[in-house]
């Protein structure tokens, strides 16, 4: 059988089982309750977080599903989030399907619906007190009236699985929800100067952004020579980014080490992106090659990415002696 | 199968129904990016400094005012500042946030912005909420605003001799609710690079965002086109290029690279280049000309000159969507014409006396 043809059929059973075999399963005893908490937000601009929580009934709790309902021309999704804290399921290590991303949080802010995001374990149970946090979603409001989160019930919206150790472990369990509701009188609506004019439609990309790099390292000095450091920073983000290297000071030493009043004669660069040279010997070439007097982009990319980065300070012979240092702020900037 | 498989079998099953239910809402919506895997969609909290969102975008009426909640998560001892900032971009489409000093663009936001708390100090594992305030004037005239909202993290560096800071420029997009969103865009400048012989012909062609809103991004992207003729007026290249993911922004410059990939090695003579640049929906934002002297594998000497054609953006190339689905229309064909003739063989085999009976 050919490997293309597998796959096919690979996915076909998938379907196959995902369709037929899952709801065929006869319950498990026991009953389990998705809910919003809190279950009323009075709100009238800006977000709001909410969580949706588990509980059960007379059996612990393996797995829990929700997908959710809103309001798409008052509300919209900013994020969705693992729910943290002492009482959740990421706080058990639960295992997770449907997590969504950006684009899926942008169909659902068209349809109105979040699909399902759920956690499992693959042993051992949720207590079944207090109601264990799934996930938090965060809304904006886009527009005033009052509202309802819904959490729909059955396969492939909200569901719970049977956490008993045994023969029944991971069947499904009978599920009912408690929606949430938002309370957003028009009379009340948004901080703005002059009322009669104020037309806010705001959306808050969901996107994230952060950064790591390390807090600080050493560069050899040597003179007469180009000391190099490595390091590598990391980007974070689930869209289009570029990271520049910027020295905050400014005036005559930006870019330059510094001892007081001392400064390198040469400033500072920010190398990354090497290329071999194009015969032996010959010094690497870079995608990026910063000067800090200047500062500016040293890479570009989407999603999470490890950026290796090489710090080369020459040292001039005039250079005097001195214990020299600097600062160097790598931004990193969303694209839109 | 033993219990613990079971389990796992189960387990995995479920998070495989709940990713299939998801996947197809992601496609709909969604055709052209398809990662196999999905990025996070949130900070893990490991991050030295996170931010979510790390884009606002709002659309406020002039002597309005809209806020947005900013969360920041960091994992280290960060000294914290916020700083609004305007707007920048560098030739390749990248983004910088430039202080007060700096920001001389007429569409720069900068000064609408306000972060309460404006610093803050982060212990590992803090999370703190941050509230940007958008104030847009009465005479704020029409199009989009924008700037970058500057959170800088600042860690303790010890005593080494190079210490780093974090900076995540959360960009922000205000819309001037109820005016006109132009999108407009003039070709600035064109350059011709050096090609050996036989190489293709590099040229730039530098495109100003001359409207009040910006444009480009995926999917409607910027496209870029260009015909070489000789002398004689034979035409002795073609290309067109896309340059997507980033949007241009008013008052600034992308520079659209191509190549002409001419048959034969560029003979030394006089050229006439008419590039275009567009968007991929069709939009032609503008057009120029320019003859040229050729001359040992470079420009001797360019004119302007008028443009001879309309030069075809968007509609021009071909739309990989519609390649997509192309193909899947024509397998679909292919299922179909395999079942129905697969039908009629089965008909035929149980016909009596046919070769299944046999």
């Amino acid at each position: 059988m050919n490997r293309s043809r597998l796959a096919v059929l690979t996915a076909g059973a998938v379907l196959l089982v995902a369709t037929v075999l899952v709801p065929a399963t006869a319950l498990a005893a026991g009953s389990g309750t998705l809910s919003v908490s809190p279950a009323t937000v009075t709100t009238s601009s800006g977000t709001f977080s909410v969580d949706i929580a588990s509980s059960t009934s007379g059996v612990n709790a393996s797995g829990a599903a929700a997908s959710v309902t809103f309001d798409k021309t008052k509300l919209q999704i900013v994020s969705v989030a693992k729910a943290s804290g002492g009482e959740s399921w990421d706080a058990a290590g639960a295992s997770w399907a449907g997590l969504p991303n950006a684009s899926i949080i942008a169909a659902a802010n068209a349809a109105g619906k979040l699909p399902a995001v759920g956690a499992y374990l693959t042993s051992g149970a949720m207590p079944d007190d207090p109601p264990q946090a799934l996930i938090t979603v965060t809304f904006l409001v886009v527009a005033c009236g009052d509202s309802t989160i819904g959490l729909p019930v059955g396969p492939s919206d909200g569901e719970m699985l049977d956490g008993t150790a045994g023969a029944t472990y991971g069947d499904p369990i009978a599920v009912t929800s408690t929606s949430g509701a938002i309370v957003n009188p028009c009379g009340q609506q948004t901080p703005d100067v002059g009322s009669s004019s104020a037309n806010i439609t705001g959306t808050v990309d969901a996107g994230f952004l952060a950064l790591t790099c390390p807090p600080s390292t050493t560069i050899p000095l040597v003179r007469n020579a180009t000391n190099t450091k490595d390091l590598t920073c990391q980007v974070s983000t689930n869209i289009v980014w570029n990271l520049n290297a910027n020295d905050p000071k400014s005036g005559p030493t930006k870019g330059h080490m510094t001892d007081g009043a001392k400064v390198l004669a040469n400033p500072m660069h920010v190398l990354s992106g090497p290329h071999a040279g194009a015969n032996p010997g010959d010094p690497p070439t870079w995608d990026y090659d910063q000067n800090l007097a200047n500062g500016g982009i040293v890479g570009a990319g989407a999603n999470t990415t490890n950026i290796a980065l090489t710090l080369s300070q020459f040292g001039a012979p005039q250079d005097p002696a001195g214990n020299y240092g600097i600062q160097i702020l790598f931004q990193a900037v969303n694209g839109f | 199968m033993n219990t613990p498989i079971r389990r796992l079998s189960r387990a995995l099953l479920w998070g495989a129904v709940l990713a299939l239910g998801q996947g197809g809402l992601a496609h709909a919506a969604s055709p052209s990016a398809s990662p196999p895997s999905s990025p996070p969609s949130t900070p893990t909290g490991n991050e030295m400094l996170s931010v979510t969102p790390s884009l606002i975008s709002v659309s406020v009426k002039p002597g309005a005012t809209a806020t947005a909640e900013l969360t920041l998560r960091a994992a280290a001892a960060l000294d914290v500042k916020i700083v609004p900032q305007g707007l920048a971009q560098t030739p390749d489409g990248n983004l910088k946030s430039v202080p007060q000093s700096e920001d001389a663009s007429p569409y720069s936001a900068r000064s609408m912005m306000t972060a309460a708390p404006e610093s803050l100090q982060l212990k590992p594992g803090d999370t703190r909420k941050v509230t940007v305030t958008i104030s847009v004037p009465t005479g704020a005239g029409e199009g989009t605003r924008y700037a970058i909202l500057d959170v800088v993290g600042l860690p303790a560096t010890g005593d080494k001799n190079v210490g780093f800071g974090v900076d995540l420029g959360v960009s922000t997009l205000v819309t001037v609710a109820g005016t006109a969103q132009d999108r407009t865009g003039a070709i600035s400048d064109i350059t011709i690079g050096k090609a050996l012989p036989g190489q293709p012909l590099p040229v730039t062609v530098a495109l100003t965002n001359t409207g009040n809103t910006h444009y480009g991004a995926t999917p409607d992207e910027l496209v870029a086109t260009a015909t070489l003729q000789d002398a004689s007026g034979n035409l002795v290249a073609k290309t067109d290029a896309t340059s997507g993911r980033l949007s241009l922004v008013p008052t600034f410059v992308r520079d659209l690279a191509l190549t002409l990939d001419q048959s034969k090695p560029l003979a030394d003579g006089r050229y006439h280049l008419e590039v275009g640049a567009g968007l991929k929906d069709g939009t032609v934002l503008d057009q120029k000309a320019m003859d040229f002297q050729w001359s040992g594998g470079a420009v001797l000497g360019a004119t302007g000159a008028p443009v001879q054609t309309p030069v075809a953006t968007g509609t021009s190339s071909v739309d990989p969507l519609m390649l997509v689905l192309a193909s899947l229309v024509g397998g679909a064909v292919v299922v179909l014409v395999f079942l129905v003739a697969q039908g009629s063989l089965r008909r035929r085999r149980r016909a009596p006396g046919g070769p299944s009976d046999t």
